[in-house]
């Protein structure tokens, strides 16, 4: 009684051919490191859709709750990356290195890490803090009030502020 | 259904639009008519906004981009959502369990599963809509870009530039 119309494999699978029914889709694959950049690789439609900024914007805020990409331990001065996350999402430890080559040489000692930055005390000028971002590889260097410095600095945190309703930690880097 | 003319008949109108229990003629693009409740029709944003904004509700909506077989689907969520409101836990469990098995049942045929997609797109039904890419989207998930690709029938068309240049924007992410 009812006769299919359309052949199939070769046709492409319509609600892909709707550049809006296809970002409907894309926006809910998984918040994992190889999801956009796979969908990238498909073909040139895709690659234009996955990288919209409001496509980005609609993908970080569908994906509240960011992985755990990692975390960071500190063995002498230096913090080491070990990946949480298994091949295709890996980050390999080689990605995540807080010293650029031939910038911010100084040592710094890696203070803590907390929504989604580090922050690192450098141990040659005094009164200085860098804060890092892993994920964008941002750094920038803080001024430490003189008041506030004391014999030793044991421990330091970065907060956010942000207090709007649904604001999760984490995902507070590109403010 | 308030067919008569008069007074007494469009005082019955008013009081089925307010009480929501009128019926609804969905025709399919092969013109087979399906009877359904204002509640169950009012899924669907499209036809709802052509509802409140005094639209023919007497002679029907003709819906000439979905097929009978799409269409009775479509209505089978649509009445699910609509008839019932889910009070108490339970009803709200069998509700989801009724989702599971209407996608488990679509995702099991590809091609309607497309169907219902681009029907639950055409028609706003928001719901049916989020069901409906969120599998989809699943299909994509955890495979390589060449399986993707052949699982949708899709043309490779990047040169080698925009694949280098992706692979590097992905390095600096």
């Amino acid at each position: 009684m009812m006769i299919r119309r359309r052949q199939r494999p070769t046709s492409p699978a319509p609600p892909l051919d709707n550049d809006d029914l296809l970002s409907e889709i894309l926006l809910r694959l998984p918040a994992q490191p190889s999801s956009l950049p796979r969908a990238s690789l498909i073909c040139t439609r895709w690659r234009r859709l996955v990288s919209d900024p409001g496509f980005h914007r609609r993908f970080r805020a569908r994906h509240r709750k960011p992985p755990l990409l990692g975390f960071f331990s500190q063995y002498a001065l230096e913090p080491i990356f070990t990946p949480a996350l298994d091949p295709p999402d890996r980050i390999p430890a080689s990605r995540v290195c807080w010293r650029p080559p031939g910038d911010w040489g100084d040592d710094c000692e890696f203070l803590g890490f907390r929504h989604g930055r580090a922050v690192l005390f450098n141990l040659i000028h005094r009164s200085l803090m860098m804060l890092w971002d892993p994920v964008t590889g941002n750094r920038r260097a803080v001024e430490i009030p003189a008041a506030s410095l004391g014999e030793r600095i044991f421990h330091g945190a970065i907060r956010c502020v942000d207090g709007e309703w649904g604001h999760v930690h984490g995902d507070c880097h590109s403010s | 259904m308030a067919s008569g003319s008069g007074a007494a008949a469009a005082a019955a109108d008013a009081e089925e639009k307010e009480s929501g229990s009128r019926m609804i003629t969905l025709t399919s693009n092969e013109g087979k008519a399906f009877v359904v409740t204002e509640a169950s029709a009012r899924q669907s944003a499209t036809i709802r906004s052509m509802v409140d904004d005094g639209g023919c509700v007497d002679k029907g909506f003709p819906l000439p981009n979905v097929d009978s077989k799409t269409l009775a689907r479509v209505i089978q969520y649509s009445d699910e959502h609509g008839n019932k409101e889910p009070h108490t836990v339970d009803e709200r469990a069998a509700l989801a369990k009724f989702d599971r098995d209407f996608i488990a049942e679509l995702d099991a045929d590809k091609a309607f599963l497309y169907d219902v997609t681009m029907a639950a797109n055409y028609l706003h039904i928001q719901g049916l809509l989020a069901l409906t890419t969120q599998c989809v989207a699943d299909t994509i998930k955890g495979k390589t870009p060449e399986e993707i690709r052949t699982a949708f029938g899709i043309e490779y068309d990047l040169t080698a530039q925009d694949e280098k240049e992706i692979k590097e924007e992905d390095t600096h992410a």
